[in-house]
């Protein structure tokens, strides 16, 4: 009896050692298997770690490209929204340049002589705009001495004038030399200030350069003094002409326009051109006389307040 | 020498085991860097879309602008030419 059991717990003892070495080797079977399910994964997350980093920095790239864009874009917009500003700039800059260049001129220096082609009397609606077509063509600026007509079809006309950066003149509102405009100081004064005040409508332009209708000669004598003193204290500078066309008076034709331009001129460092846009002929000659005049070395400027010609 | 065997496969269980916690915790690590990285891709795509709708806002803006302001664009690049005439003269 005592052996049996003995027998049955060697049995069992040698079971258990069988069973734990078993489940020993099973453990390290199923450990095995983790392990290779985890190296599995490990190189999963290894690849899918450098998937996304790769992601991330191709996002970073599109993002530094797409800052700058927005950067560039930014500058643009605030360039466009101080267009305004920008615009007083570079007109400030060359009326500067043009007076130290007139300066330069006026010295017996500098290479090209010194052209202002001054319009009188407009706008008109039938040849203005063709004025105006051949001035942007040639890509010049000119100065038109402007009077009153409050007709509304002229309206876009003395609109596009401002807008083209043309110098705008005031050559009073009536310009009636034969009804009263001379009559006394107070008439003349008076019908500058009423231009005046007609082009700050109608241009948003206030002036400060006059030209006497008909001439400053024009004015009698006796007014004449006291009209320019008034002038000076209304701070306006006038300016006449030393080259005429002559196209307001007879029978002017392309050539009769061109040939008293050309002669006029006679090499004059700075020329201060009088013609008028209600003139067909000067129309047709104004194309032939800018490449005349560009021939002869001369510039193109439009008047401004400072220029020495601007008699103050 | 049995005994001697089973210490061995007790050994073997042993460091197989610190083996497979050792690359649990590197799963796990990695686990926990793809997240962030998930998140941080989400966060940076976002981002580069809300830029680039504010590009898209701004081209639109910068394109009216522009129509807006065409004649003053031209006004401006005119008195730029006028002016490099007479810096040319001057120089
Ligand atoms: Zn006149």
């Amino acid at each position: 009896m005592g052996k049996t059991k003995s027998n049955l717990r060697g049995f069992i003892k040698i079971k258990i050692k069988l069973f734990s070495s078993l489940l020993i080797f099973l453990l390290l079977i199923l450990n095995a298997c983790i392990i290779f399910l985890l190296l599995n994964l490990n190189y999963l997350k290894a690849y899918e770690i450098a998937i996304h980093e790769q992601l991330l920095s191709n996002i970073e790239d599109t993002h530094g490209k797409k800052l700058q864009e927005l950067s560039t874009l930014e500058v643009k917009i605030e360039d466009l929204k101080g267009l305004d500003q920008k615009i007083l700039t570079i007109k400030q800059q060359f009326f500067d340049n043009a007076l130290a260049y007139e300066t330069l001129v006026l010295q017996g220096k500098g290479t090209k002589k010194i052209a202002y082609l001054t319009i009188d009397d407009g706008p008109y609606s039938q040849y203005t705009p063709s004025f105006l077509d051949i001035l942007d063509n040639y890509d010049i600026l000119a100065t038109f001495f402007l009077i009153g007509k409050p007709n509304p079809i002229l309206e876009p006309i003395y609109k596009r004038i401002a807008d083209s950066g043309h110098t705008i003149g005031n050559h009073t509102y009536s310009h009636a030399i034969k009804r009263g405009l001379y009559n006394s100081v107070d008439s003349f004064i008076n019908d500058v200030i009423k231009q005046e005040k007609f082009l700050q409508t109608k241009t948003g332009v206030t002036t400060n350069i006059v030209r006497f209708p008909g001439g400053s000669m024009t004015a009698k004598s006796g007014y004449r003094t006291e009209i320019l003193k008034r002038l000076r204290t209304l701070n306006y500078g006038y300016i006449d002409w030393n080259v005429s066309t002559g196209d307001s008076g007879g029978y002017p034709t392309p050539t009769s326009v061109l040939n008293n331009v050309l002669n006029g001129i006679n090499d004059k460092k700075i020329a201060v051109i009088l013609m008028h846009d209600f003139s067909y002929s000067t129309l047709l000659a104004l194309p032939t006389m800018i490449e005349e005049l560009k021939r002869r070395d001369y510039i193109f400027l439009p008047l401004f307040y400072e220029s020495a010609k601007i008699i103050k | 020498m049995k005994k001697i065997i089973k210490y061995w496969l007790f050994l073997v269980l042993g460091g197989s085991i610190i083996y497979s916690l050792f690359n649990y915790i590197s799963y796990y690590e990695k686990q926990q860097k793809l997240t962030t990285l998930t998140t941080e891709v989400t966060e940076r795509y976002e981002q580069l879309n809300d830029i680039a709708e504010t590009i898209l806002k701004l081209e639109l803006e910068a394109k009216e602008i522009n129509k807006e302001k065409e004649k003053q664009i031209e006004e401006y690049q005119k008195w730029v030419r006028q002016n490099q005439i007479l810096e040319d003269l001057l120089k």
